[in-house]
């Protein structure tokens, strides 16, 4: 069995995604319920009319790129706000790590420079170069000059979770003591497709464990996060902003895309990040769920949490800020955090009705909590599964 | 410099256009001393025929030849494991560099030829990078954590980071690491940047890794952002491929007489990045 996990801090967060490009705003939306939903043409004019959450063209400079790059300027963004935020020196990032989650972020998705070769159009596609140009962790660690492991970690949407929590491992084991870490997906003609035919995305806002839910809506963005040894982040002076107390990993083997009945998976991810941060489901102050609002996830997690904390707060953010895919994982450990530090979880906006065959209702208005631990589930294609459990600075 | 942790290497497997193990080794040693020939653009499809006879259960129609590639290799690897293996507790993971390349051109090819609205939501699904981890899980039967590394011509080696971290995390007392690489003969003319003097190649290597133990061979992964790495010996006989390192790494283990040790670099031109595969018989 897995050790319990040392001591393994949040030192800083950076975030950009439609809900907002700083922690202050973000929360205010997250509370608020506000949605920034626009028309998929914005990606291309053929684009299906299927609206996701947009990050603001502002963020990405001189303007989309539709490329691998896009994805790369998100989790730029992020990251300066966590090393601000950590308060580390470019001459101090030598011996950091590097562990970034991302889906569309290292795909074959350069449409535009794939079209051109099949009409024979001589010339370098720009889409194809970003692509070999752009991989995140390799690219990140370059432009900080980090000299550790650098992975890019591609598992769906568990990869955000997947990162923090292999980013944890490797401090844990004494590789490091300081690791850069979270997820990054912006999106494009080519996913924003495949998910439209995969006929899982509603056209209208998501509704979160609702009886009338149909279906996801997409999102882009990065969550970044300073992950360090507790006792190093002391010595240099920086408050923990809180910890990643347990991570645990398993996988359905059930179907293709489907998630297992049982939630076979996800019930022995739980479990092990349970274990790993030496507490048990009363402990958990709330969880935030996958919560895509597609028929199957909802259903799946929705029983499994009537069935192992019946009482807990649930809250599903993803009405506010989309399906993020490779970031959602990062994005929502730091709202975790957020609400650890507000002391409440907001409501989980779009949830009207509850689902008679789940009978959940997740949180329907700010909700005070009671607790120091947050639970994060992902569940991703694949079947995969990834929880975290989050802790608050004041444990 | 940043090392991971020695590994235990307790058996492994491979598919390459050459052949299985026993007939790529062969193959390898006849090339040794055979005088130079030219060769083509690219090998012939590796075989994954023998997947359809040790594993009749699997619904091989609905596997692309990406996943086929990963699957047989891996089963060729947990054929020789060790019998303390539980497949509910081993992890996987997978370094791929493209993932499905074929199901993702098809996928483009299906926007561009019939409109997004008709486009193939079969080709999208096994287009997304893990898909060949989620399969392997799937028709394995692996219920620990799978994970899928995507960092070019260093997959093969980022995965054997992961998974030294997995196992002195004791996340997992073995994990199936390997690497797999499809050709596409579309997306080298898109990309004709990724094409070398060699013969294009395709394939999967496997290993099970756990802790080092005395009678197996040790590896372990070291990074660099500095010097340059000296090329891969051998990618005349195999070819190019972003598994270049994984191939190596099988040759290594298989012909390295005992009490040496061999290191295999390999370096991200545009990342500077440079990973060292450390192998100790």
């Amino acid at each position: 069995m897995i050790a319990p996990l040392p001591s393994v801090c949040v030192s800083g967060m950076g975030i950009a995604c439609a809900a907002g490009l700083d922690s202050q705003t973000v929360w205010h939306t997250l509370c608020a319920g506000t949605q920034h939903r626009v028309a998929a043409t914005i990606l291309h004019k053929d684009a299906l009319d299927y609206p996701f959450f947009a990050v603001p063209d502002s963020v990405f400079g001189s303007g989309r790129r539709f490329s691998a790059h896009d994805t790369l300027q998100l989790s730029i963004v992020a990251a300066e706000q966590a090393l601000k935020q950590a308060h580390i020196l470019p001459q101090q990032q030598g011996a950091m790590h590097v562990v970034m989650g991302t889906t569309a972020g290292s795909a074959l998705h350069f449409l535009a420079g794939y079209t051109a070769m099949r009409e024979k159009k001589a010339g370098i596609y720009p889409d194809v170069e970003e692509y070999f140009t752009s991989n995140l962790a390799l690219s990140l660690a370059q432009r900080y000059s980090m000299h550790g492991t650098a992975l890019t970690i591609a598992n769906a949407c568990t990869s955000g979770a997947d990162a923090l929590g292999l980013a944890a491992d490797m401090i844990a084991q004494g590789e490091c003591k300081q690791v850069l870490c979270g997820g990054a997906d912006a999106l494009s003609l080519v996913p924003h497709t495949g998910f439209a035919r995969l006929m899982i995305y509603s056209k209208t806002a998501c509704r979160p464990f609702d009886a009338e839910r149909q279906g996801l809506n997409l999102g882009e963005g990065a969550g970044m996060l300073i992950l360090e040894e507790t006792e190093h982040a002391l010595a240099r002076g920086v408050r923990p902003l809180g910890y990643i107390a347990g991570y645990g990993a398993a996988s359905d083997a059930h179907h293709f895309t489907a998630p297992h009945p049982q939630a076979r998976g996800l019930q022995k991810a739980v479990a092990l990040a349970l274990h790993n941060a030496g507490i048990t489901a009363e402990d958990i102050a709330f969880i935030n769920a996958h919560g895509t609002a597609t028929q199957e996830n909802d259903k799946v997690e929705g029983n499994f949490f009537m069935q192992h904390f019946a009482h807990k707060p649930v809250w599903g953010s993803k009405s506010c800020t989309g399906h993020t895919l490779g970031a959602a994982g990062a994005l929502e450990a730091i709202f975790c955090l957020l609400a650890l530090q507000k002391g409440s979880v907001p409501a989980t906006h779009g949830f009207a009705n509850p689902d008679p065959q789940i009978k959940l209702c997740p949180t329907q208005k700010n909700t005070a909590i009671h607790s120091s631990y947050a639970l994060s589930t992902s569940l991703g294609f694949g079947g995969g599964n990834a929880a975290l459990i989050l802790a608050g600075a004041q444990l | 410099m940043t090392m991971s942790k020695r590994l235990g290497v307790y058996s492994m497997g491979l598919v390459h256009n050459k052949g299985e193990l026993p007939d790529f080794l062969h193959a390898f040693s006849l090339e040794q001393q055979a005088t130079k020939q030219e060769q083509a653009a690219c090998y012939p499809p590796a075989s994954v025929q023998e997947l359809g006879k040790c594993m009749p259960s699997v619904p091989l129609r609905r596997i692309p030849h990406y996943a086929r590639m990963a699957l047989l290799a891996a089963h060729r690897t947990l054929m020789k494991a060790p019998k303390d293996v539980d497949l509910h507790e081993l992890s996987l993971v997978i370094g791929t560099a493209y993932a499905g390349v074929h199901m993702s051109m098809d996928f483009m090819d299906s926007i561009v030829d019939a409109s997004p609205r008709l486009s193939s939501p079969t080709a999208f699904s096994h287009a997304v990078n893990n898909m060949g981890a989620g399969l392997l899980s799937l028709y394995l039967g692996l219920h620990g954590a799978c994970h899928t590394v995507t960092q070019f011509n260093l997959s093969f080696a980022g995965a054997l980071s992961l998974a030294a971290t997995l196992v002195h995390a004791q996340r997992a007392r073995y994990v199936l690491v390997g690497g797999v690489e499809e050709y596409d003969q579309r997306f080298m003319q898109t990309c004709p940047q990724t094409a070398t003097a060699f013969p294009q190649a395709e394939g999967s290597v496997f290993v099970l890794v756990g802790k080092e133990a005395a009678s197996k061979p040790s590896i372990a992964v070291s990074w660099q952002t500095e010097g340059a790495a000296a090329p891969l010996k051998h990618r005349s006989f195999y070819g190019e491929s972003p598994l270049a390192q994984g191939f190596e790494t099988a040759l290594a283990l298989a012909t390295v007489p005992a009490n040496q040790e061999i290191t295999l670099s390999c370096c991200h031109q545009h990342s500077q990045r440079r990973a060292t595969i450390h192998i100790k018989k």
